[in-house]
């Protein structure tokens, strides 16, 4: 309970109410039951999943955990992207965005880096091998030091960095939580040599980024599409259309969460249809490369492909994964047509942008999935069978909690820091 | 002092992640394990160290003070 001396901080900062402890807590029934899932894999080994050797085994050793590896590094994407747009091109409209953005890019690598160790048998042996004997070679090592490792710094950096503003003003009301602005803070002032310093920082640090992360994306690709024996990997389309995907699901995660806190929240008068517009726009030419990129593959992977590339296209197509690419295919094509209808109308409404984000989303999981797993099990090169993945609960039960662990993560974040800047409501009383 | 201790933490990161990279497993083809094994144990880990410490420098670059009279003590100030 706040005392009287306390001053009720913006956005609902510290406060609780019925609704977000049951939030809350159905939040952390999820997230318990992904832990009871991994301690049953922890301790009954891979067997409990579906997860299978390659060939004689007829499996997939990279299943549901590997897709939402990619998945989550893929949403990672947007919090930099937002940054860049905001700091480089000057589109201070979409700044109420900006922080959600980031902190949604945090929360998916911790996310991304969770689901690799989900996926490893030994995890630990994992963690302590690839820093003993990580080759710089291996797109892994790539993956491994500049996504989880460089991009994770840069991107904690650059929130904390952005926030002490916020915090600093903050820390000037008497609240439960002053003591935490306070070191959050550490001493800012917000004088015009501060702000010159923040803005030279962000500046350098988004320059350095972006390119990094544009090749995080890519290695990503390349653990993929560098790997002999398997067909469906090695297109030179796998980089670029990673990096792509990236952005579609990143922008798509964004609209949900960004409506999500509006209408949580009650920021109708902050965040507006003006930047859901931006994002539905950014959104559309993405999904349009996106497609493009999936009918060069298919195109390609049936008009004198070697077979086992035209193997795996028929398992897309007609085969066992038909049911979830033409679904894919679906959801993306229902969002861009939804999304180009507004931008030739130049009339824009909520809806339509926010099902587009949430579609695309679900495509982006469906994408990962089908990237990941025909080639394991219709792709091979060696004369085996043809193998056969289907997740388990405890797979399911994982994830599950993997997500409701990342919704949890923000809803508690935005429960103590402010979702967007403080400063600017104030100007604006 | 800003400056220096932030070109310090900088220079550092580079330094470490040059010498990770490069003390890591030689670059080229795995023909036995004198080559897929790093030239010095944890190798890997001085890169990601590296890596990590030249994002930090940006931390070092707003949060030092210029000079001596330039307090950081509290968030007391006024914006």
């Amino acid at each position: 309970m706040a005392t009287k001396s306390e001053t009720r901080l913006p956005y609902d900062l510290g406060r609780g109410g019925a609704g977000f402890f049951l939030l809350v807590l159905g939040l952390l029934v999820l997230v318990a039951l992904g832990v009871v899932a991994y301690a049953r894999q922890w301790a009954e080994g891979d067997v409990v999943t579906g997860l299978r050797d390659l060939g004689t085994m007829g499996g997939a050793p990279w299943g549901l955990y590997v897709a939402f590896v990619v998945h989550f590094v893929g949403v990672s994407f947007v919090g930099y992207t937002v940054a860049a747009l905001i700091g480089l091109f000057n589109l201070d409209h979409l700044r109420p965005i900006a922080r959600m953005a980031l902190a949604l890019t945090v929360v998916s690598l911790a996310l991304g880096a969770l689901s690799v160790l989900a996926d490893l048998g030994q995890p630990l042996r994992g963690i302590v091998n690839l820093f003993l004997y990580a080759r710089p070679q291996s797109p892994l090592f790539g993956t491994f030091s500049t996504v989880l490792v460089g991009y994770m710094v840069a991107s904690l950096v650059f929130l904390y960095l952005d926030g002490r503003r916020d915090a600093a003003l903050l820390a000037r009301a008497p609240s439960r939580l002053r003591g935490f602005y306070r070191l959050w803070a550490a001493g800012y002032r917000d004088t015009p040599e501060e702000q010159d310093r923040h803005r030279r920082t962000t500046f350098w640090l988004i320059l350095a980024v972006i390119p990094i992360l544009v090749v995080a994306i890519s290695t990503e690709g390349f653990v993929f599409g560098l790997q002999s024996g398997a067909a469906g990997w090695g297109g030179a389309l796998q980089a670029p259309g990673f990096v792509v995907m990236a952005g579609v699901s990143g922008m798509g995660h964004l609209i949900v969460v960004a409506f999500t806190a509006r209408k949580l929240l009650g920021l109708q008068d902050r965040i507006t249809l003006r930047q859901f517009s931006w994002l539905g726009n950014v959104l559309l030419v993405l999904v349009a490369a996106y497609l493009y990129f999936i009918v060069v593959e298919v195109l390609t992977g049936i008009y004198q492909a070697h077979h086992h590339e035209a193997r795996v296209t028929r398992a897309l197509l007609v085969g066992d994964y038909a049911w979830l690419f033409w679904l894919t295919v679906g959801m993306l094509v229902v969002s861009f047509l939804l999304l180009l209808i507004q931008f030739l109308r130049r009339r824009y409404s909520l809806w339509p942008i926010v099902l587009s984000g949430a579609l695309v989303s679900l495509a982006g999981i469906g994408k990962r999935y089908l990237i990941v797993v025909p080639s394991q099990t219709h792709g091979r090169l060696l004369p085996y069978l043809t193998g056969f993945y289907s997740p388990t609960w405890v797979e399911y039960s994982v994830v599950v909690g993997l997500l409701a662990l990342g919704a949890l993560a923000l809803v508690l974040f935005f429960r103590v820091f402010p979702i967007m800047e403080v400063a600017t409501r104030e100007q604006r009383r | 002092m800003r400056r220096a201790l932030f070109l310090l933490t900088l220079l550092t990161g580079l330094i470490l992640a040059f010498l990770g990279f490069f003390l890591a497993a030689p670059v080229g083809p795995t023909s036995g394990p004198q080559i897929s094994s790093p030239r010095v144990q944890f190798a890997p880990g001085i890169f990601v160290i590296g890596v990590a410490l030249m994002f930090a420098s940006a931390v070092v670059y707003e949060l030092v003070p210029n000079g001596r009279g330039d307090s950081r003590s509290s968030g007391k100030g006024r914006p």
